[in-house]
C-alpha cells in the first residue's frame, strides 16, 4: 500500500468522523455535547497505546499483528460490520430525506458499484480525494454557519445534562468511532508525525462534534425530537441565501463522504482479505457484497450493532495495541537480559 | 527494406558500390540528386535530397571550394581529412557510417559527399526547405504577451526557446524515433532542476515504442503517459515558446516534434489549465479574479445543464417560486423530456462545432449562422426546446471556452452528468462527481499528481494556483515541480 502523509491521514478520519455526525439519528442537547467531549477525550487517552506502539523502532502491524491470520479475519470483519452500518446508514438518509431512487436498495447497489470502481484506484487516490473533501465539508459549514446564524436561538441550549444521559452519550459515541480502528491500521503507512496527526484528528473530532451540535440545538430547538437526521432538518432551517436553497450541498456532501467511508472500508477489508488469503481473486468485490449483504440481513432482521461495533472497537482499537505494546515491551526487556548474560560470561 | 536494418549495413570504401547500394536502397527515387565529380583527382560524388537543401548555400559554400581543392597527395582519406580539417564548409558536418545515417541526414536537408576509397560520408548540413513562418498561435490567444507560436520545424522551435532562455543549463537533446518516418525528436529540461532519474525514465518510456511513424505529437502521448483509464491527460500541450519556458524554468520537461507547431510538457497539473500569460501581466488582483472565473466555468460547463435537469426533475423545492414559475411555464409545452432535450442540445451543439471546425473558414461561417440564428431561434419559437434550456446550454457551453485545454473531458462528462442528474437527480450526480474526483486524483505520472497542489495540499504553491501572487512575492519562492513529488 502507498504511503500516506500525516495531513492526508487527517484528512481522511476528519471526513469519515463527518459522515458519522451527518448520519447521527440522536438529538442533540447539553448531555450529548458533555457526553461526546469526555468520550473523544477518552479516545484520545486510548490511542496513546497505539501511538506509543508506533514509535518504536521497527515496528510492523502487518508483521506482529496478534493471532497472526485469525488477527486479521477479525479485523476485517470489523470492516464488513462497519461497512454495512454505512450502508444502513445510507439506506436511514435515503428514506429520511428526498433522494430520487426507486428503492433504497437500489441507492444502496449504485453507490457499491461506484465504490468498487473508486476502491480500484487505490488508497493513494482515496488520500487526495479526501483533501478535496476536506475542503468541501469547511465550505458546507460555512454555509451552514452563514444560514444558521439569524436563526439561532441561544435560549434553545438549556445546559440541564443527568450522569445518565452523559454517560450514554459517551458510550455511544464511543460505539460509533469505528475510524480508531482504522486509524490504527493507517497509522502503519505514515511515515511521520504521527502524533501530530491522531492530536489534530481529536481536535478536530471535538471542533466539529460541538459545532454541528450547537448549530443543530440552536437552530431546531425543540423541533429537533421530531425530526430522522438532525443535520439534515439543521441544513433544511438555515438557509443563507433567500432566493435558494442549499439542502443540495448537504445532499451532495453526504454522498461523496459515503464514497470516500465506504470505499476506505472496502481498501481496507479486501487488503486484510487478500493477506489472509493470497491467492484469492475479487477482494474488492467480495467485500462490497459481504458489506452489502450483512447491510441488508441488518436490516431485515432489525439488529442493532451499536454494541457489536463497540466492543469490538474497544478491543481491536485498544485492547489489542496495549497487549502488542506490552508484549513488544517484554520481549525486548528479555532480549536485553540475553545479551547482558553472555557479556557478563566474557567479562 | 526497414530503416533500422539499414543500420547494418556499412559503408565500403567502394564509391561505383555505394552509388549502387544507394540507388537499390532509394529505388532511384526522383528526389535523390547523385552528382558525380572529381575533386583533386579522385572520383567522387555529392548526395542531396531536392527541395530539401538551399540550392545557393550549396553552390556558394560547398561546390566552389570543393572545385578548388588541389592536393600533392592523391588518396581519399587524405581528401576527406583536409576537407574536415581545414575548410569549415559548414558548422554542422555530421559522419555517416552506416545507410540509416546516409539515409537519415539525406532526407533531413544535409549535402553528404563520398569519396572513392573512403568507408564514410561526409555530411553538411545546408537544409533550405520551405517553412512556414513564426506566427501568433492560432489557439493560445493573448493580450499581452508575446505573440510568437512555434513552427513546424523542430530547429526553429528549440531556437525559441534559446532566445529566451540564455542559461547553459537548459538542455536540448535531438533524437530520433520512428521507423520509417525517422522523426527528430528534442527533450528539454533545466538540468539543475530535473533529476536524471527523471529524463531516464521518460526516455525508457519512448524508447519502448515501437512506432513507424512520428507525424503529431498524440503519437507519441500514450508512451509517455501513465497507464490506466484516466479521464483527463496528464501531459500539457502547448504552442507558445513563453509557456513552455515558464514550464521548463519550474522545472518540468518538455518534448518537441519536427513536423509539428506543439511542444507536450511532463507533468501537467489540473491548475496549469486555469493559468495563462496574460494572468502574469495582469495586475495581481485582476490575475486571481480571472483565474477564480475560470474555475467557476469549469464547474459550470460541465455541471449546470446537469444541475438544470436534476433540479427541475427531481428537486424542484430547491428553486424559488419565480423561478420554478418560470420554469415549468417553458417547459409545459416543450415535446420532449426535459433529459432528451438537454442532450439533444448539447449533440447538436457538437455537431454544428465539428462542422465549422472541419469545413473551409468561408463556409464554417455560415454554418454558425445557420446554427445559431436559423436553428436556435426557430427551435425556441417552434417549443421544441425551452428557452430556459437553451441559456443553460449556452452559458455551459461558453463556460467550456474558457478552458480549451479541458474540452475533451468536459465535453463528455458534461453529457454523462446530464444522464445521471435525469435518472438520480443530486445523488445521481453526486455519485458520478466522486467516481470522476477519484479518476482525477488516481491521474498521475512519474510521481507528480495531476491534482497538486490542491490534493495533496501544498501551501507553498498555492501563491500561483489559488490566487496570482505578485512577482516581488513569487520571486522568492524557488518553487519547483518537483515540491509536488510524492513519494510511494
Amino acid at each position: 500500500m502507498s504511503k500516506i502523509s500525516h495531513s492526508q491521514l487527517f484528512a481522511v478520519l476528519i471526513g469519515i468522523r463527518m459522515f458519522s455526525i451527518i448520519c447521527s439519528v440522536h438529538p442533540s442537547d447539553a448531555g450529548q455535547m458533555a457526553g461526546a467531549a469526555i468520550s473523544i477525550l477518552l479516545q484520545l487517552a486510548a490511542a496513546i497505546p497505539m501511538i506509543a506502539l508506533y514509535r518504536q523502532k521497527n515496528f510492523s502491524l502487518k508483521k506482529e499483528l496478534l493471532f497472526g491470520k485469525f488477527g486479521k479475519a477479525v479485523y476485517a470483519l470489523f470492516f464488513i460490520l462497519w461497512g454495512s452500518v454505512s450502508f444502513s446508514n445510507l439506506w436511514g438518509v435515503t428514506k429520511s430525506v428526498y433522494f430520487p431512487i426507486d428503492s433504497s436498495l437500489t441507492g444502496a447497489v449504485i453507490l457499491a458499484a461506484i465504490c468498487i470502481y473508486t476502491a480500484s484506484m487505490g488508497i493513494k487516490s482515496l488520500n487526495r480525494y479526501s483533501t478535496i473533501m476536506l475542503g468541501l465539508i469547511f465550505f458546507s459549514l460555512f454555509i451552514m454557519i452563514l444560514g444558521a446564524y439569524p436563526k439561532a436561538e441561544l435560549s434553545n441550549f438549556a445546559p440541564n445534562a443527568d450522569f445518565t444521559e452523559i454517560t450514554e452519550s459517551v458510550i455511544r459515541e464511543f460505539c460509533s468511532s469505528g475510524e480508531l480502528v482504522m486509524m490504527f491500521i493507517l497509522l502503519e503507512f505514515v511515515p511521520e508525525k504521527r502524533s501530530k496527526s491522531i492530536t489534530a484528528f481529536f481536535t478536530g473530532k471535538f471542533i466539529l462534534t460541538e459545532l454541528v451540535a450547537v448549530i443543530e440545538i440552536t437552530v431546531l430547538g425543540k423541533i429537533m425530537g421530531l425530526s430522522d437526521y438532525p443535520f439534515f432538518s439543521a441544513g433544511a432551517y438555515s438557509q443563507p441565501f433567500s432566493i435558494q436553497r442549499a439542502d443540495s450541498l448537504y445532499m451532495i456532501l453526504f454522498t461523496m463522504l459515503c464514497v470516500m467511508t465506504v470505499t476506505l472500508q472496502i481498501v481496507l477489508c479486501s487488503m486484510l482479505i487478500k493477506e489472509i488469503f493470497p491467492d484469492l481473486k475479487y477482494n474488492t468485490l467480495l467485500s462490497t457484497v459481504l458489506m452489502l449483504g450483512a447491510s441488508s440481513a441488518v436490516n431485515i432482521l432489525n439488529i442493532d450493532l451499536t454494541a457489536i461495533t463497540g466492543i469490538l472497537i474497544l478491543l481491536l482499537a485498544v485492547i489489542v495495541p496495549i497487549i502488542m505494546y506490552i508484549r513488544r515491551k517484554l520481549k525486548h526487556e528479555g532480549k536485553k537480559s540475553d545479551s547482558a548474560v553472555p557479556a557478563s560470561a566474557d567479562a | 527494406m526497414k530503416p533500422s536494418l539499414l543500420k547494418n549495413i556499412p559503408v565500403i570504401p567502394d564509391l561505383s558500390e555505394n552509388i549502387k547500394k544507394i540507388k537499390e536502397i532509394s529505388e532511384e527515387s526522383s528526389d535523390v540528386l547523385i552528382n558525380e565529380v572529381e575533386i583533386s583527382g579522385i572520383s567522387s560524388c555529392l548526395f542531396c535530397c531536392e527541395g530539401m537543401v538551399s540550392t545557393s548555400t550549396i553552390t556558394e559554400l560547398i561546390l566552389h571550394p570543393l572545385m578548388n581543392i588541389n592536393l600533392p597527395e592523391k588518396s581519399a582519406e587524405a581528401l576527406l581529412s583536409h576537407i574536415n580539417g581545414k575548410m569549415l564548409l559548414s558548422i554542422d558536418r555530421p559522419i555517416a557510417y552506416n545507410y540509416e545515417d546516409f539515409f537519415r541526414l539525406l532526407n533531413s536537408g544535409f549535402a553528404l559527399l563520398a569519396v572513392d576509397g573512403a568507408d564514410y560520408f561526409l555530411a553538411f548540413g545546408v537544409q533550405g526547405y520551405q517553412t512556414r513562418g513564426i506566427n501568433e498561435p492560432s489557439g493560445e490567444n493573448n493580450l499581452t504577451g508575446s505573440h510568437e507560436g512555434f513552427v513546424e520545424v523542430i530547429r526553429t522551435n528549440m531556437s525559441l526557446i534559446r532566445r529566451k532562455i540564455k542559461s547553459p543549463v537548459l538542455v536540448q537533446k535531438l533524437f530520433v524515433l520512428g521507423d520509417k518516418s525517422q522523426t527528430d525528436l528534442c527533450i528539454c529540461y533545466m538540468s539543475d532542476r530535473v533529476p536524471k532519474k527523471l529524463i531516464k525514465r521518460i526516455m525508457d518510456s519512448l524508447n519502448k515504442s515501437e512506432l513507424e511513424s512520428i507525424l503529431s505529437t498524440g503519437y507519441i502521448q500514450p508512451f509517455i503517459e501513465s497507464g490506466g483509464k484516466r479521464i483527463f491527460s496528464s501531459i500539457g500541450m502547448t504552442e507558445r515558446p513563453d509557456v513552455l519556458c515558464s514550464k521548463l524554468i519550474e522545472g518540468r520537461v518538455a518534448i518537441l516534434v519536427d513536423g509539428n507547431p506543439y511542444a507536450l510538457i511532463i507533468p501537467k497539473l489540473v491548475s496549469d489549465n486555469f493559468q495563462t500569460v496574460d494572468d502574469y501581466n495582469f495586475k495581481p488582483y485582476f490575475g486571481t479574479f480571472i483565474r477564480w472565473l475560470k474555475y467557476a466555468a469549469l464547474f459550470l460547463s460541465i455541471l449546470l445543464p446537469a444541475f438544470y435537469v436534476a433540479v427541475a426533475m427531481h428537486h424542484p423545492e430547491l428553486l424559488n417560486s419565480t423561478l420554478l414559475v418560470i420554469l415549468s411555464q417553458s417547459e409545459e409545452n416543450a415535446p420532449f423530456s426535459i433529459v432528451a432535450e438537454t442532450i439533444g442540445v448539447l449533440i447538436m451543439y457538437e455537431i454544428i462545432k465539428e462542422a465549422g471546425l472541419r469545413l473551409p473558414k468561408a463556409v464554417g461561417g455560415a454554418v454558425s449562422i445557420v446554427a445559431g440564428i436559423i436553428i436556435g431561434d426557430s427551435a425556441v419559437q417552434s417549443g421544441l426546446i425551452s428557452t430556459p434550456l437553451l441559456t443553460v446550454a449556452a452559458l455551459s457551453v461558453v463556460g467550456g471556452f474558457v478552458i480549451p485545454e479541458l474540452t475533451q473531458s468536459i465535453t463528455v462528462l458534461r453529457i454523462i452528468f446530464v444522464i445521471c442528474g435525469g435518472i438520480w437527480g443530486l445523488y445521481g450526480i453526486s455519485l458520478f462527481g466522486a467516481a470522476v474526483l477519484f479518476n482525477m486524483c488516481a491521474t498521475e505520472d512519474y510521481g507528480f499528481p495531476y491534482t497538486a497542489p490542491f490534493a495533496p495540499f501544498i501551501k507553498k504553491a498555492m501563491g500561483d494556483t489559488a490566487v496570482r501572487s505578485g512577482f516581488r512575492k513569487m520571486q522568492n519562492n524557488d518553487f519547483t515541480v518537483e515540491d509536488l513529488h510524492e513519494q510511494n
